[in-house]
């Protein structure tokens, strides 16, 4: 765990710092009449500390036996997982919900789940349709309203 | 007057609807009661706050049975607390005992479910008068000791977990400041005046982040009995059991009501207990039927009193008692000594559900272990996108808003990164829920001490908790932990 924890305490010792100067350009006040930085401030200075006490374990630790990564990890799943929550994001408020599901559900059975293109397909249609009678239906919740809502 | 409340057609249906979804998330590993409650936050925005904290509870409850299943016919633990489970439960399906070992497990947990809400309903009452008398000082060290224990008694680096406490405090005070009414951290973006929001936080840290791991390697599994017969445990399984479920009950309950007492501390604690009793310690790991009723039994009484630190003390004691905890907070509960004078209905209500559901539990594990079986085998390919799909739309529908559905992301990634990082998520959950509380807690004491920080040493029963907790942080560094076991990992 030495590369990992000497990493990761580095980022959070970082981390603290930024915490600690972002807490500064707020008011700190003092002991008798703490400001609003005050509260930050304190939890910046701790996790500083607490980061270099992972860095003294991280230099003290054992040697790596393992990487960042499982042995053939499905790196391109997590990657395109993490696009396509971002594609939905960026698509829910413009093209509606019932589109963006579909699609979304679509991409994620077909590219990370390794789904038949026809099942994929099938899976989103009946998943964003169920949702959307359930939400708007049923539990009267507003959801993204895009072309296909409308015709509605 | 709990009894009423359940019998209410709509409580009771949530009541059903909770321990219905526990058993199958309990049965469906790579999705644990964490992520699933994290995904139903959401939805109890629609409820009232009575049936939602029912069906979350039995949620919580109902996935310690359900995790039992696939701990003794599949070798991989549900959810974690059962990992115990699989050293002598897949030993007995191996042999052909899958039948007695779910249903001793089953016999097990029910017993030390009931007695465990007893205990609760008797205990909880008397420390919450206790705890009225507690003023800021108090609870700022009652909230230092509460974390300082989820980190001691968790696995792994205590500086880790403290860090993680201390990152939790600092991410619930983003947002406007309660006590100046001056913004915080929120680089000018409007949506994060009200903070971060509790649902997108918990569902990315616990719901993507736990999909992402998944995804990294899959899960592969052997059930080895598909079809279970004979699940009524003999004379002699009973005879077997009968002091381990009954040790079982009384260690789950007492590790339960501590701070950070996780069900895996429990489960580990029994199972050592009964194979150092054991006149045959040999046949422990090769199916003794011993290791799988004291850890079951334990597991589920330590579920039951989890719930005493929270709704007493308002003190979250794991990962999903924060998780419960944020559920209180979204219907406008304070969890903590007022709850039960002033909500006496949502109390006693969650107390009789906890009896009714331990009885729908055992009746839904026993006769329908064919389904569940069946359960077992759904590809983790069908359910990743499932999960996400319901993250994405529990963060989203809690207000409408897609900053949320960002929030969400970046908290997933966190959560990813962490566990490969080997963070634990429940000290920064923990933090992130009684961040406002602490902050509270730890202003008003200074203005009560004009500044001084002797308020907190002055008073006999602050002054107690603080050093408690100092010595929980210096103990470790005089040589190993005495004991690690996890109990922060509830995320499953």
């Amino acid at each position: 765990m030495r590369k990992l924890d000497i990493q990761s305490g580095l980022f959070l010792l970082l981390l603290s710092m930024g915490i600690c100067v972002g807490s500064l350009q707020h008011e700190v006040g003092s002991l008798t009449e703490p400001g609003s930085g005050f509260f930050p401030l304190a939890t910046g200075l701790v996790l500083g500390v607490l980061s270099i006490l992972i860095l003294i374990e991280g230099r003290r630790g054992s040697q790596d036996t393992a990487g960042f990564w499982a042995p053939a990890a499905n790196r391109k799943g997590i990657f395109l997982t993490i696009f396509f929550i971002l594609v939905f994001s960026f698509l829910l408020e413009r093209a509606g919900f019932l589109f963006t599901t579909t699609l979304f559900f679509f991409l994620v059975s077909r590219f990370v789940s390794g789904h038949r293109w026809s099942t994929a397909l099938f899976f989103g249609l009946a998943t964003s349709v169920a949702t959307y009678v359930v939400f708007s239906f049923l539990l009267r919740a507003p959801l993204p309203v895009g072309i296909v809502e409308s015709m509605f | 007057m709990g009894f009423s409340v359940i019998a209410e057609p709509m409580n009771f249906v949530f009541c059903f609807t909770g321990v219905l979804l526990g058993t199958l998330i309990g049965v469906l590993p790579g999705l644990g009661p964490g992520a699933t409650i994290s995904l139903l936050l959401p939805l109890t925005y629609h409820l009232n706050p009575i049936a939602s904290i029912i069906m979350v509870a039995g949620i919580y409850y109902g996935a310690k049975y359900g995790g039992s299943t696939t701990s003794i016919l599949l070798n991989i633990p549900g959810e974690v607390d059962s990992v115990v489970t699989c050293l002598d439960g897949y030993q007995m399906a191996r042999k052909g005992r899958a039948g007695p070992a779910l249903g001793i497990s089953a016999f097990g947990s029910f017993i030390a479910g009931t007695v465990a809400t007893l205990g609760l309903m008797l205990v909880a009452p008397t420390l919450a008068r206790f705890a009225l008398s507690f003023g800021p000082p108090e609870m700022f060290a009652l909230m230092v000791l509460a974390m300082t224990l989820i980190v001691f008694m968790s696995s792994g680096s205590q500086a880790k977990g403290l860090a993680m406490a201390a990152l939790g405090l600092f991410l619930g005070s983003v947002g406007l400041d309660v006590f100046t009414n001056v913004d915080r951290f929120v680089f000018g973006y409007n949506f994060l005046l009200e903070g971060l929001g509790i649902v997108p936080v918990i569902v990315g840290l616990f719901g993507v982040g736990e999909v992402l791991s998944n995804l990294e390697v899959q899960m592969r599994g052997e059930v080895f009995q598909k079809k279970v017969s004979n699940l009524l445990p003999t004379l002699k399984d009973w005879k077997d059991s009968f002091w381990p479920i009954v040790r079982g009950t009384f260690i789950g309950f007492f590790v339960g009501v501590i701070p950070g007492g996780g069900g895996i501390a429990s489960t580990f604690a029994s199972y050592t207990v009964e194979k150092r009793l054991s006149k045959h310690p040999e046949k422990f790991g090769t199916g003794a039927i011993e290791g799988v009723a004291g850890p079951e039994a334990a597991n589920n009484a330590c579920s039951g009193a989890n719930f005493i630190p929270l709704l007493t003390l308002g003190i979250p004691t794991n990962g999903i008692m924060a998780i419960i905890f944020a559920s209180l907070m979204i219907n406008g509960l304070q969890p903590g000594p007022l709850l039960i004078k002033n909500q006496p209905e949502l109390f006693w209500g969650v107390i009789a559900s906890m009896y009714v559901g331990n009885v729908m539990l055992v009746m839904l594990n026993l006769p329908l272990i064919g389904i569940w079986v069946r359960f077992l085998t759904i590809p983790y390919a069908i359910l990743a996108p499932l999960i996400l799909f319901f993250c994405l739309l529990g963060a989203y529908t809690v207000k409408n808003a897609v900053p949320d559905l960002i929030i969400m992301l970046i908290f997933g990634i966190v959560g990813f990164l962490m566990k490969k990082y080997r963070y634990e998520g429940a000290p920064l959950i923990m933090g992130f829920v009684i961040s406002e509380l602490v902050e509270g807690a730890f202003i008003r004491s200074l203005l009560m001490s004009g500044g001084s920080f002797t308020i907190f040493f002055s008073r006999p029963i602050s002054c107690t908790l603080m050093i408690v907790s100092l010595l929980l942080f210096i103990l470790p560094l005089f040589g190993k932990k005495p004991i690690s076991m996890g109990a922060g990992d509830d995320e499953g």
